[in-house]
């Protein structure tokens, strides 16, 4: 993917470059509100990871600038967390995503996989299937290798967000935000359990994990390798 | 209000101590002026005595006792209104004239209670004077204080007039000091009992006229500003701390995290590297929620509220926590209620209720039954969690709410201290009010929402 990271702290913007550069994305980095708001305006971006401070011009504006200039690439707006209203602002001008500093790579990485994958989500789909797995949406049923499995609806959210951003991960506190709203993260062990129930819910008799956990990250729904 | 309130009353205090001291006073005077005035027409009525005394001595002296006793017949029968009584006896003790009874015979003062001749009328108290003529015969005459009943009915209606007059007047003084003075003084106290329960902007009104109590209110004000002032300055310095310190801690916890990632295969360092992370984590968590906490005491408007339904959010909490309940084999009663809405901040009230409950399982042993509860009770909308664990003991139950505090029992389980700060703070920025009551076992928090 071609990232663009608007972020004036030299420190956290070389580490994300070099992060996301491992992972084999071409990164353009750019310290400068204005110029980042003229690069982003080129268009050719898969993803753009913008900061609410910028010295210039702030994050606000310049995603407001770009969706006036009809941009569509998505956004993953980096945020203060003394700053709450900074995130209602940054997803009301238009951002996708939003993510508190200080944050952990692996979390970034996660986000910014999942926004750029956004685009094929658009195209109505009816249909969700990862190997022998299948959910249709319309008629809310999930079955596995054709046999149909009764989940609850907030265990059917949670399969299907995991089902659209298979192959990727997807970190916790991705999963408190869209499964549950749950904007910060409860020291409990909600997920962990959630994630248990609904495991063995599409695993049993099977033997094929589908869930697999990434250490230190998050969860990830793929094909047996 | 109770009797014995009433009667506590400072104003009422001083009404009825300014009466009795009033009431005595008058006693006093009015008993002086009395006891005076009696002496002087005592004094008077002697002198009267005496001379008609010396008046009959000498028409006995003149005319004998034949004068005599036409004159004091004469006299008994002009005397209209002050009543003059008499005896005469003759040297071998027999009544010549009068209607005295006899007295012993002697020359002396006396007073006595007398027949007063008339039909219908009362007996007479009188003064009496005694006098050994020089013929032998013994003349006794006594007149009646008639001015000192006067004096008395004076003295009487003087008295009930005074009373009346104090009663009036201690009453509309003990009512102008309530309503001034005391008034005041039950102001400072309101203001001062706002300021304890945690409006700390409030302020004791001084009215600028150099009383005792406006200066009493001067002083009380320059010590709150002071407290005010230290407390802000704490504050503001554990703000900047975890503010300052975020930016290297990060730091630090990516330099932990790109070491992990260049691993070169030892498990020593790996695991040591992953314990650092955790702990430096665990920093960066202590310092965001000091934040945050900041960022909601200092959210002055209601810009971000909404309407916010309790009921779906409560249900929503049923569903995110039910199977954590379940594996650690506690019964979870949740009453969502029905629509139950409040104006407010969901994001935040989210994390209210979530810090409760993740309060009730990190400090309950496993089993223990919660319970989240939505409910309507006059007027007003209760949110209760509750647990059956061990409780709070009542003397630490306001202590938890400040920032850092830890029970003992408590210590060594995770988390920082801050969870009920932040729980705190959201409800006051909700104008909501949040207690912690003995579930007998156990603990209930309670998050009121008054209308």
């Amino acid at each position: 993917m071609k990232i663009l990271v608007v972020e004036d702290d030299g420190d956290t913007l070389s580490y994300v470059t070099r992060g996301l550069g491992q992972l084999g994305h071409t990164v353009d980095a750019v310290a400068d509100g204005r110029e980042g708001c003229d690069r982003a305006m080129r268009g050719i971006y898969d993803v753009i990871v913008l900061d609410r401070m910028l010295p210039e011009l702030d994050g606000v504006s310049i995603l407001k600038n770009i969706r006036v200039a009809g941009i569509k690439a998505p956004v993953l707006f980096l945020t203060a967390i003394d700053g709450i209203n900074d995130r209602v602002a940054g997803l009301d001008a238009g951002a996708d995503d939003y993510l508190v500093k200080p944050f952990a790579f692996s979390e970034l990485a996660a986000r910014v996989h999942a926004l750029g994958r956004r685009p094929a989500l658009t195209n109505v789909e009816t249909v969700l299937k990862v190997a022998d797995l299948e959910m249709d949406l319309r008629r809310h049923m999930v079955k596995r290798d054709g046999k149909v499995v009764e989940l609850q609806p907030r265990e059917f959210k949670l399969l299907e967000y995991l089902m659209r951003n298979a192959g990727q991960v997807v970190t916790r506190t991705m999963l408190l935000e869209h499964v549950w709203d749950f904007h910060f993260d409860p020291r409990t062990k909600i997920i962990e359990t959630h994630m248990s129930r609904l495991r063995s819910k599409i695993e049993s008799g099977t033997g094929v994990p589908l869930i697999h956990t990434v250490r230190g990250a998050g969860y990830s729904l793929h094909e047996p390798e | 209000m109770s009797l014995s309130r009433f009667f506590r009353s400072t104003g009422v205090r001083f009404t009825l101590l300014y009466v009795v001291l009033y009431l005595l006073s008058n006693a006093i005077l009015l008993g002086a002026l009395y006891l005076t005035e009696t002496a002087r027409l005592d004094e008077d009525l002697r002198v009267r005595v005496d001379s008609r005394v010396e008046s009959l001595v000498s028409q006995y002296r003149l005319g004998g006792v034949t004068a005599l006793v036409d004159d004091i017949a004469m006299r008994t029968r002009n005397q209209i209104k002050l009543r003059t009584f008499y005896r005469l006896t003759d040297a071998r003790g027999r009544l010549v004239a009068g209607s005295l009874p006899p007295f012993p015979k002697e020359e002396s003062w006396r007073t006595a209670r007398v027949e007063s001749g008339k039909e219908g009328r009362e007996p007479a108290t009188v003064l009496l004077r005694t006098v050994h003529l020089a013929g032998g015969e013994w003349l006794t005459v006594g007149m009646e204080p008639v001015q000192h009943e006067a004096i008395d009915r004076l003295f009487a209606s003087a008295g009930i007039g005074v009373l009346l007059a104090t009663l009036l007047l201690g009453v509309s003084i003990g009512a102008l000091l309530s309503t001034g003075f005391l008034r005041r003084v039950d102001r400072m106290t309101s203001a001062v009992e706002d300021i304890m329960r945690g409006h700390m902007d409030r302020r004791v009104e001084s009215r600028r006229s150099g009383d005792e109590l406006d200066r009493l209110a001067a002083s009380l004000n320059a010590m709150l500003d002071r407290i005010d002032f230290l407390m802000t300055e704490m504050r503001e310095v554990t703000n900047s701390v975890a503010h300052d310190l975020r930016t290297p801690l990060s730091r630090l916890r990516r330099r932990l995290e790109e070491a992990r990632q260049a691993s070169l295969g030892n498990a020593d360092a790996d695991r040591a590297l992953d314990l650092a992370a955790v702990e430096c984590e665990g920093v960066l968590d202590t310092f965001n929620a000091i934040l945050r906490i900041a960022q909601v005491e200092g959210t002055a408007s209601a810009a971000s509220f909404g309407v916010v339904d309790l009921s779906e959010l409560v249900a929503t909490f049923d569903d995110a926590y039910r199977p954590l309940a379940e594996e650690e084999g506690r019964p979870f009663d949740v009453t969502p209620g029905e629509k139950i809405a409040v104006r407010g901040d969901r994001e935040l009230l989210t994390q209210l209720v979530s810090n409760l409950l993740d309060n009730a399982l990190k400090h309950t042993p496993p089993a223990t039954p919660l319970r989240l509860a939505l409910e309507r009770q006059a007027g007003a909308v209760r949110l209760v969690v509750e647990d059956r664990g061990p409780g709070i003991p009542e003397a630490a139950r306001k202590k938890v709410f400040d920032r850092f505090f830890r029970l003992e029992a408590s210590r060594t389980a995770p988390g920082n201290g801050l969870g009920l700060s932040l729980v705190a703070a959201i409800a006051r920025l909700h104008g909501a009010n949040v207690a912690l009551e003995d579930a007998a076992p156990g603990l209930r928090a309670v998050l009121t929402f008054r209308k």
